[in-house]
């Protein structure tokens, strides 16, 4: 008994200690490392929907880290990250009607966890919020491959950036539907999730001096008209509450734009972003002179 | 709680701590501990599952006194029949209620007396099937004189329960596993070093292989319409591999547990795609359950030595029974009617035992004859696995119309090869381990304990890079 104890341990132990010395090795590396993109001014934050229709060549000095599927709180975490190692200017963050579907607390759980814990292992702060649910087992999974079984320069899976779509798909309006689950079989509500970190970021901003931008892109009047009311409302009660206390936000969900335009039914292609990004960057001119006026 | 999870990491040495360290002393309340500890795993699913196994134990374990104490003969069978009611009732309510109801509505639909069926709003038991069938061993066994029906309610509770094998096998006989809880165990060295050895190969056939396997096997199932002949093909294949990787290694794990604790399970699985023939392939196949069926059903029926029609109907029967065991669907019924089918011919031309020894007995390389009759055995396999894992009937036909399509020699439209590499890589080492109770069972005996251990660091790397999505055991459902 005594000599299985005793090699269980050691077996154990050393690979304990292999795995620890991998966490400080990784933890002094990103620390140390700092960001892998140049300081910008303007940073450029949220889901596919943004990443498809701003490219961030429209602004002098802007990056955007926009992936696909990026719920929320991943913004804000990501956000964080970012301030804590550079300074920027303004931050323009993606808000799309899906975002306010009831599942996103519940993204870390589903198939998608996988890829949002491997963008998101080494934040500070991920387990302290009570409302989203977690599994973590995959975390575990991908904690330790990523940060435990050999010293690693890659650890920036979270930075994202403008990807145009050539074209359109052949994705029906329903199934962009399904995919944020506005199918009625899915519909229950909003998440309040959403609306939570929507004021973590604000409150972020305003205590680090950053100006900060809410943008919502267009999507097919044929997906607009089949989004549920509740969905929507929750959507442009936010966006009116935002504008009343004076915050800049660009609402062009409604924007018809032709059909050729378009990826899918929720998505910008190439030639949509370049009308899109032309249009928002005159939007913030108006913005500025607006205040210069003032 | 799953083999594959945290808690069971946790769980599992707690577990060996307390019944080695803490309760050692006293057989009785080792086995306590066992009880405990079972029903701690069992609960985690569900406790309210909970109730039902402690009844099914408290039912046979009296049945199992009244059959021992009793020589009325209509006393003993009125026991039996009780025992076999009960259990079978069980089932009978949580598994198969809801699928004869609507076959009933359906058979009745199609005679022109449409109605509704009733269905039962309950999720089905973990492991219902198994343990149900191990108890019912023990009253029949009982019954028979076999064995004594056993006085130690605690070494009963323990037997029915234990922890490894509870919830998916292998399925035990009372004249295996109880007496073992009779006497008291003796920690071993090299038995603790097997058991941790062949824990971590079921990890790796059931983490890397079958989980692995699973992404791919979900997805064309899903939608199998919208894929061409050759990528159903390599799904087909990917499923034949994530069954056997998934129930091979969730019985590896089992085995390799209950190892730790000192206790020797029968064995369940013996590298059956090496199988010559489909006989052979169902004496490596799921064994427990196999053997279960032979000694319970096949021989009480006549077995083989009745006439040709009785041969038949016996074979039938068994392998139908067989597959209405594994689930309450057409889809189970008609996989076990097509293993029936392939395995006649042999047991009608008697050739049903003429592979009995193990594939290329002492050589590296089979046959090309060997290698033919894997091949077709396989083949026959996967034609059956179809039926398994299709939703319906209808679905696992489309399916099969599907892999016989023009597009069958086009590239597949999905091609993994890293785990086409993992499928190579495995079935190198199964083969060149075939001989042994397992793939790593002594094949790394022989290398230095530096190297031996590298292998077993190895091992641990391949569970977490390659680990695919936790997925649960498929055997659970059954």
């Amino acid at each position: 008994m005594k000599r299985f104890l005793l090699n269980t341990l050691v077996f154990c132990l050393v690979l304990v200690g292999y795995g620890i010395l991998n966490i400080l090795i990784n933890t002094y590396r990103i620390e140390e490392q700092g960001l892998p993109f140049n300081n910008p001014n303007i940073l450029i934050i949220g889901d596919s929907h943004l990443r498809k229709a701003l490219n961030p060549d429209v602004f002098h000095c802007a990056v955007s880290l926009t992936q696909n599927a990026e719920p929320l709180f991943l913004s804000y975490w990501k956000l964080k990250a970012v301030l804590q190692r550079t300074k920027v200017d303004t931050v323009i963050l993606g808000i799309g009607l899906h975002k306010f579907g009831y599942w996103q607390g519940s993204e870390l759980t589903s198939a998608r966890k996988d890829m949002l814990y491997s963008r998101s292992y080494w934040f500070d702060g991920i387990f302290d919020e009570p409302k989203l649910k977690h599994d973590y087992e995959s975390f575990l999974q991908i904690y330790l491959q990523r940060m435990c079984l050999f010293p690693s320069d890659n650890h920036w899976d979270w930075i994202g950036g403008f990807s145009g779509y050539e074209g359109s798909s052949n994705e029906s309006v329903d199934v962009a539907l399904q995919r944020h689950r506005f199918d009625e079989q899915h519909n229950q509500g909003c998440s309040i999730l959403t609306t939570l970190y929507l004021e973590k970021i604000l409150g972020y901003c305003l205590d680090n001096n950053i100006a900060l931008i809410f943008v919502g892109t267009p999507v097919l009047t044929s997906y607009l008209e089949k989004v549920p009311a509740e969905v929507s409302n929750c959507y442009l009660e936010e966006m009116s509450k935002l504008t009343k206390q004076g915050f800049p936000v660009y609402n062009a969900t409604a924007t018809v734009y032709s059909d050729s335009l378009f990826y899918d039914g929720d998505h910008l292609n190439v030639q949509g972003s370049i009308r899109f990004g032309e249009e928002f960057v005159e939007w913030i001119n108006r913005k500025k002179q607006e205040l210069l006026v003032r | 709680m799953l083999f594959n999870s945290v808690e069971f990491g946790l769980f599992l040495p707690v577990v060996f701590f307390l019944y080695w360290f803490v309760f050692q002393a006293r057989l009785k309340t080792q086995n306590l501990l066992l009880v405990a500890a079972s029903y701690l795993f069992y609960g985690w699913w569900d406790w309210r599952f909970l109730m039902l196994i402690a009844f099914s134990s408290l039912v046979d374990y009296f049945v199992g006194i009244g059959l021992t104490t009793s020589n009325h003969e209509p006393r003993r069978k009125l026991f039996l029949v009780t025992s076999i009611c009960v259990n079978l009732g069980f089932l009978g309510v949580f598994k198969y209620f809801n699928f004869f109801a609507e076959s009933f509505a359906d058979a009745f639909t199609l005679l022109g007396h449409p109605f509704e069926a009733t269905r039962l709003s309950v999720i089905l038991p973990v492991g219902i099937s198994f343990y149900t069938f191990q108890t019912l061993s023990y009253s029949i066994d009982v019954y028979r004189r076999k064995l004594i029906g056993t006085k130690d309610i605690v070494a009963f509770f323990a037997f029915v329960s234990f922890f490894p094998q509870l919830v998916a096998g292998p399925i035990e006989r009372a004249t295996n596993l109880l007496p073992q809880f009779y006497a008291p165990r003796k920690f071993s060295y090299d038995e603790a070093v097997i058991g941790t050895r062949q824990i971590l190969w079921g990890l790796v056939k059931k983490v890397v292989i079958a989980d692995n396997c699973a992404t791919i096997v979900n997805m064309v199932f899903s939608d199998y319409q919208e894929y061409n002949a050759s990528t159903l093909v390599v799904s087909a294949v990917f499923f034949s591999f994530q069954i056997y990787g998934d129930f091979s290694g969730y019985s590896d794990i089992a085995i390799g547990t209950a190892r730790l604790f000192g206790f020797r399970l029968m064995d369940n699985f013996a590298f059956p795609y090496f199988s010559r023939d489909m006989a052979e392939f169902w004496r490596r196949w799921h064994i427990s359950l196999s053997t279960w069926f032979r000694d319970y059903l096949y021989i009480p029926l006549g077995g083989s030595r009745v006439g040709l029609w009785s041969k038949i109907r016996n074979t039938f029967v068994v392998f139908l029974v067989s597959g209405f065991w594994h689930g309450a669907n057409w889809t189970f019924i008609l996989w076990g009617a097509l293993n029936a089918i392939y395995f006649l011919p042999l047991l009608i031309s008697k050739r049903n035992r003429s592979n009995l020894d193990t594939v290329a007995h002492g050589k590296l390389i089979p046959s090309m004859r060997d290698v033919f009759d894997m091949g077709s055995t396989f083949a026959l396999t996967l034609v059956a696995w179809v039926f398994f894992r299709s939703d319906s009937v209808p679905d696992a036909f489309a399916y099969l119309k599907g892999m016989c399509s023009s597009t069958l020699f086009d590239v597949p439209e999905v091609l993994p090869r890293r785990i086409f590499g993992f499928l190579v890589i495995f079935v190198v080492i199964e083969w060149l381990g075939r001989f042994d109770k397992f793939a790593i069972a002594k094949s790394i005996d022989s290398l230095p304990r530096v190297v031996r251990w590298l292998v077993y660091y190895l091992i641990v790397v391949i569970l977490i890079v390659f680990g695919g999505e936790q997925q649960d055991f498929i055997y659970f459902q059954f």
